[in-house]
């Protein structure tokens, strides 16, 4: 490859203007929200659950066996919102993680309306681009749940 | 049987292991998802499904644990991970529709493979920072150009990008990765990151950024799956949360150099256990008689 080439430039010609600079804290602060968010409802899952099943802190088994013991959980929204009403700690987990997937959804659409104030139209397109890639993405996702699984049992018939 | 333990126990290794792999995630920019696949399937025996499941949250929260410190300390370059991160989702979800049809052992090769490759673009020469970079216009147009602190040296550093087409290429590719073996395609980020010129703690800076959009179309594909079991997810998130925030913190005190090297030795393990994984004549893939001497050297 024969490109022209550009040295670096000084580092005095690169002072960004305050403006971009509410981009990166308009980010920050929903990456932060959605952290301690998140962080809550999963501290509060475990500590539920380890405070249901008292046997989990005394009865030993095999390694192979230690990460079965909770095998049903719920794994759509609707059924997430009922282990949460049924106050299992495993629906709160599971809230937690719903958070934090959302969290980067939301950093797109701040920098969104970010790069709209800015009047920066390609990195508006970008970023729309992004969101409705996201979409897509959990739109096939949802399509593509295994059927044979089955939903699982409500939360009451469990110890 | 070798192991026997509490659940409670299982919970304790599993967040201790996750403080490490966070640490290391935000270090490298990496998401430390590399590192929790081969720990929970190998060494704590859970299902390769959910194994990957919790390493795509362990992306998910090193990349919104890290990212908040290193966007708001303007570590990260935001324009060019915006960018990317287009090219990474369109990837991740080619990825998520491949999963169905792709084969577990074929996963374990290509896993091993992407860590091989990594660790060779980490040992190639280094680039002087100071030298001229090729012209590229279409990083002009989108402004992609950055500069740093960095607070190790003192320095204010500007820095000049370049390659951007071969970025949003490689960056596709690191999707697809993502998509079908739930890495978050950090291990592939940060050589493009590298390639395109941007200085080695602003790539890791920038690589945890985009890592969670990448991991958030993966997600949402495995959540609905069913592969993402709270009772395993639960501490693995809980760990890396800490462990990207002793990152973040030890990113100004460690020397560029210690991290890569550290960067490389966990890329050249991780590859050799991975490819041995995929190699292993089947069985049941996921209680292979190998793993238990691998617990027990």
């Amino acid at each position: 490859m024969t490109l022209p080439t550009v040295p670096p430039p000084p580092p005095s010609s690169t002072a960004e203007p305050p403006v971009v600079r509410h981009v990166e804290i308009a980010i920050s602060y929903i990456l932060r929200v959605g952290v301690i968010l998140s962080l809550s409802l999963i501290i509060l899952g475990i500590a539920i659950t380890h405070v249901r099943h008292p046997e989990f802190r005394t009865e030993t088994m095999p390694l192979e066996a230690a990460s079965k013991v909770a095998p049903i959980f719920p794994y759509t929204t609707a059924d997430t919102l009922n282990y949460m009403e049924h106050f299992r700690g495993r629906g709160f987990v599971v809230a937690g993680i719903l958070v934090l997937i959302f969290i980067p959804v939301a950093s797109t659409i701040a920098s969104i309306f970010a790069y709209a104030r800015l009047k920066d139209r390609a990195f508006v397109l970008i970023s729309v681009g992004i969101l409705l890639v996201l979409l897509v993405g959990f739109v096939i996702g949802h399509l593509q749940t295994p059927t044979h699984r089955g939903p699982p049992p409500p939360p009451t018939t469990e110890p | 049987m070798l192991y026997s333990l509490t659940p409670l126990s299982f919970t304790l290794i599993a967040f201790v292991f996750a403080l490490f792999a966070g640490t290391l995630g935000s270090l490298l920019g990496i998401g430390g998802g590399i590192i929790m696949t081969p720990v929970l399937s190998q060494l704590l025996q859970v299902d390769i499904r959910y194994a990957f499941g919790a390493s795509i949250v362990c992306v998910l929260a090193t990349s919104a644990g890290s990212a908040g410190a290193y966007v708001r300390q303007h570590m990260a370059n935001l324009r060019v991970a915006i960018l990317l991160q287009l090219a990474t989702a369109v990837g991740a979800v080619t990825g998520g529709v491949l999963l169905s049809f792709a084969p577990k052992r074929t996963l374990f090769v290509l896993f091993g493979l992407a860590m091989a490759f990594t660790a060779f673009m980490m040992v190639r020469k280094r680039i002087n920072p100071r030298a001229t970079v090729p012209l590229d216009p279409l990083a002009d147009r989108l402004h992609l150009h950055g500069h740093y602190h960095d607070t190790d040296t003192g320095q204010h550093i500007a820095y000049r990008v370049t390659r951007s087409k071969i970025g949003l290429v490689l960056m596709y590719i690191g999707g697809i990765l993502s998509g079908l073996l739930g890495i978050g395609a950090g291990s592939i980020a940060m050589p493009t990151l590298a390639t395109m010129r941007l200085p080695f703690k602003v790539c890791s800076a920038t690589s945890n950024y985009m890592l969670g959009v990448t991991a958030t179309a993966t997600a949402g594909i495995y959540f609905a799956h069913g592969w993402i079991n709270p009772f395993i997810v639960g501490p693995v998130a809980l760990g890396v949360f800490c462990g990207a925030t002793i990152g973040t913190r030890l990113v100004h005190r460690i020397h560029t150099k210690v991290i890569r090297i550290i960067f490389v030795i966990i890329l050249l393990i991780t590859a050799i256990q991975m490819l041995k994984k995929g190699f292993t004549p089947p069985d049941n893939p996921t209680t292979q008689p190998t793993s238990a001497s691998e617990v027990h050297p």
